[in-house]
């Protein structure tokens, strides 16, 4: 989740940008720290800002971008953040997913995508990857990467390419 | 140390010693490797991959690519890092980024690097490295 993130579509692929990927490795069913991700996801598809906030640690460090924007540091100014982003995503418009992922210990990753509308219309497709590590069951450092230019010319009522719709027509992690 | 973790790891001595056959030796024959996640097209096969491993071969000095954290599930690896190099005219680039790795056996099938290009070539133009950067670069490499 990003700042920029964050969608809708079901682009039909390019088909074979990923077909040389095997089948999606399946999580343990001991799988801990997804189901956090989980809560966030359901909670941000509902434009439910405290209920993403309820997930993080009160020192989150909010890195949503490869290294192009500050960190977005502490809670409050998560729920600044999050609240600009909610003023301009068309509510219901989210869809946000994840296509596969892995933990360690203390750190989820995974690959997915921020899909959504924005309230002036254009739809915004950001393929991703990235971690987040945990603090007693709640989130304290998020890390997110992407190329910001697909974000920026989407926005700007670019259509997706070719290399966006491969990204994200694969199956959503279970 | 994961299985996957432990070839990647040879890549990366592999590419640090500038040995191209080195690296092609962990990837498969159907390789498709996203260099730079849906901002550009993937190569597809080891063929392409030689001809663009040759391309950064002649503009890629110092490399100190390096990871900081990953994870396995099954045949997949998923990984944060940066490659830090610096180009032939003397600027330094170094791009943080994530990826995730697909393996066939002991070779790598499916390869997704997601990065943003537009960091680079600030870098590559000669701004200096960002505080944002370094800090996302101020990391101990993963064991």
């Amino acid at each position: 989740m990003s700042l920029d993130r964050r969608t809708l579509i079901t682009a039909a692929a390019a088909a074979g940008a990923l077909s040389a990927a095997p089948a999606l490795a399946k999580e343990t069913p001991m799988s801990r720290l997804f189901p956090v991700l989980e809560a966030i996801i359901a909670a941000w598809k509902k434009q439910d800002v405290e209920g993403v906030l309820a997930q993080v640690t009160d020192d989150i460090i909010w890195r949503n971008s490869s290294g192009y924007a500050p960190a977005i540091r502490g809670k409050d100014a998560m729920r600044s953040a999050l609240t600009n982003m909610k003023a301009i995503i068309a509510p219901g418009s989210n869809k946000w997913r994840i296509f596969d992922y892995a933990e360690s210990a203390d750190r989820l990753f995974m690959e997915g995508v921020d899909e959504f509308d924005l309230t002036t219309g254009q739809h915004v497709a950001i393929p991703y990857a990235g971690s987040l590590q945990f603090r007693g069951g709640l989130v304290s450092e998020w890390r997110e990467y992407f190329d910001g230019r697909i974000s920026a010319n989407m926005k700007a009522g670019q259509p997706m390419t070719d290399e966006v719709k491969a990204m994200i027509s694969r199956p959503v992690a279970r | 140390m994961g299985r996957c973790y432990g070839i990647l790891l040879k890549v990366i001595e592999a590419w640090q010693a500038k040995d191209i056959e080195g690296v092609l030796s962990h990837m498969d024959d159907d390789i498709v490797w996203h260099y730079a996640a849906a901002a550009m097209p993937p190569v597809r096969g080891k063929a392409s991959a030689r001809k663009l491993l040759n391309r950064f071969h002649g503009d890629m000095h110092a490399i100190q690519w390096r990871i900081f954290a990953h994870a396995e599930s099954g045949n997949r690896l998923f990984l944060e890092g940066v490659d830090d190099y610096t180009t032939a005219d003397g600027k330094r680039v170094a791009t943080p980024y994530a990826g995730v790795l697909d393996f066939r056996g002991d070779l790598i099938v499916g390869w997704r690097d997601y990065v943003d290009l537009g960091v680079a070539a600030e870098q590559k133009s000669g701004t200096p490295l960002t505080p944002q950067v370094e800090m996302l670069l101020d990391r101990p490499v993963a064991p």
